[in-house]
């Protein structure tokens, strides 16, 4: 409770840092909103013009698209500046600040990186979901709204995780812009029911880098699928567990980091 | 003498060798996913609004290898000038601003051709078979449409960068721009399998001369005939965006605030 009230005091400060430019707020919010936009009109088009793939809809294509994209907004709100700067605090020496202040490290991170450059992005992929909800003719009643969080939770502690897993490495390395690319590279592989793969690929995206969990697999339970690749339906309820479980892992990778860490001593 | 700020960051590109590592292996997992989605859409049928899948596929190599060469960053190269004040020292130069932007950016680009895109069409060429033009017409009026494209993306990059004279970044014009050149260039969806409304749309904007026209006149979707009035097209869009180009470089003259000169 403590640390609720303290993360919406930081909050706060940066909501205020926003007002102080509101023009510079506006046009980001909207030439993000634009970007993600197109993107949501592109997929629905190419699935739209062929009729389906591997079953899919364009709408259920998109549906799959907008919950990754909500739940990637959802944890740039909270992760992106967190452990994007995270590189650079370590080369300007500000990390050994955050090192003395009198609260958990992790903490003090996740609450500073709160970042306002994502109500562009949630605005977009929100409504996309909404409309999906709509013409796919999914009752919008409490079951479904609470079961959405609750997915929505859940991949947001996987992409949450991932942001953490590309980001740590600076502790060891310094720079780690190529890991970044291939956080976006691996995106690629959901954006699209990951039936269309091969089977070794389907494989990995489930067991070995378990990012099918953030879309293809609990978006089924909405759509009434059976698009299991023959593995159990069960699947389609384990979303939050994989998002806690990554997010536990990331947490410890951090500590590990912070054990190594040593001062550029600037 | 552009040609040395060619050869300069050509070379530069040697320097960062894990970069370019990382780049092209997450290029080749894009071109896979993309691969695999349009074979997927296809879905077992041969033939597609007049669109083989194998033409689909040659349009997808040919894209990845049109958009390296067209796609020049040149409104980064003048923006991060323009707020950093270091324009002020082009300003005074002997060399056009412009010029350097786009042969800066061209010599990065001609790396990635090199190392990236041709190799990736020759391998695709065995995987999935290309479908190389019929007659030496379509190569010949190719190549003068693809450099058109060239100089209607850098100019229209060029643009984007004078922007930043007024509102110091180039980064939110370029979100915007590349919400329009995502849906109307065909860098994504060939214009052929968008709805009339939206390829009605395009044909007023320029968008679609950068990437989807050039294209198209090599793989001879289009007549003789109505490839040269394309290439008439983007020589039209060409002189509407170099007037747009010389306005604001007269106003941004005047603007231009050289911060902690």
């Amino acid at each position: 409770m403590e640390y609720l009230s303290l993360y919406l005091d930081f909050v706060k400060i940066k909501l205020k840092g926003m007002t102080e430019y509101p023009g510079a707020f506006w046009a980001e919010s909207i030439a993000k909103m634009m970007g993600w936009a197109a993107n949501l009109i592109i997929i629905y088009l190419m699935v739209f013009r062929f009729e389906n793939v591997f079953g899919w809809s364009a709408y259920e294509v998109l549906m799959l698209y907008s919950i990754n994209a909500t739940s990637y907004s959802l944890a740039g709100f909270l992760m992106f500046d967190a452990f994007g700067m995270l590189s650079r605090h370590i080369q300007m020496g500000t990390f050994d600040e955050m090192l003395t202040k009198p609260m958990n490290p992790f903490l003090y991170l996740c609450f500073k990186g709160f970042s306002t450059g994502y109500i562009g992005n949630l605005f977009s992929t929100v409504t996309a979901l909404i409309v999906c909800f709509v013409a796919l003719n999914i009752p919008i009643n409490f079951t479904n709204i609470f079961y959405l969080i609750f997915i929505i939770i859940g991949s947001s502690l996987i992409h949450s995780a991932m942001f953490m897993f590309v980001n740590i490495p600076v502790f060891w390395i310094v720079k780690a812009d190529a890991l970044l690319s291939l956080r976006w590279a691996l995106d690629e592989f959901i954006r699209y029911p990951i039936s269309i793969y091969d089977r070794w690929i389907q494989v990995m995206l489930t067991f070995v880098l378990p990012i099918a969990f953030i879309n293809f697999y609990p978006v089924q339970h909405f759509l009434k699928k059976d698009d299991f690749l023959g593995f159990s339906p069960l699947l389609a309820h384990l979303t939050p567990v994989i998002g806690i479980v990554l997010f536990a892992l990331g947490y410890i990778f951090f500590f590990l980091g912070v054990r190594n860490y040593k001062s550029t001593g600037s | 003498m552009y040609i040395e700020f060619l050869k300069k960051s050509f070379q530069q590109q040697f320097v960062y060798r894990t970069n370019t590592i990382i780049n092209i292996f997450t290029s080749l997992i894009y071109l896979f996913v993309t691969v695999s989605i349009w074979s997927a859409l296809y879905g077992g049928r041969s033939i597609i609004d007049g669109i083989s899948l194998s033409e689909m596929l040659t349009y997808l190599l040919m894209m990845q290898f049109v958009r390296t060469i067209v796609r020049l960053p040149v409104s980064n190269y003048v923006a991060d000038r323009a707020s950093s004040g270091i324009i002020s020292i082009d300003f005074i130069r002997p060399v056009n601003l412009k010029l350097c932007a786009i042969f800066d950016s061209l010599g990065s680009a001609l790396f990635n051709v090199v190392v990236f895109a041709v190799p990736m069409v020759i391998i695709g060429c065995f995987v999935w078979g290309f479908v190389f033009p019929a007659n030496l017409f379509q190569w010949l009026i190719f190549i003068p449409s693809l450099f058109m494209a060239i100089a209607l993306y850098s100019t229209m990059e060029y643009i984007m960068g004078l922007t930043a004279f007024w509102t110091k970044t180039n980064f939110h014009i370029s979100w915007i721009v590349g919400a329009f050149m995502s849906l109307f260039s065909g860098s994504h969806i060939p214009l052929w399998f968008l709805p009339e409304s939206i390829r009605l749309v395009a044909n007023f904007l320029p968008f679609k001369y950068m990437i989807f026209e050039p294209i198209n006149i090599f793989m001879g979707k289009v007549s003789s005939g109505e490839a040269l009035i394309i290439i008439l097209f983007q020589f039209v869009w060409l002189v509407i965006l170099f007037m747009i180009e010389r306005i604001l470089w007269h106003y941004a003259q005047r603007v231009v605030t050289i911060q902690g000169g």
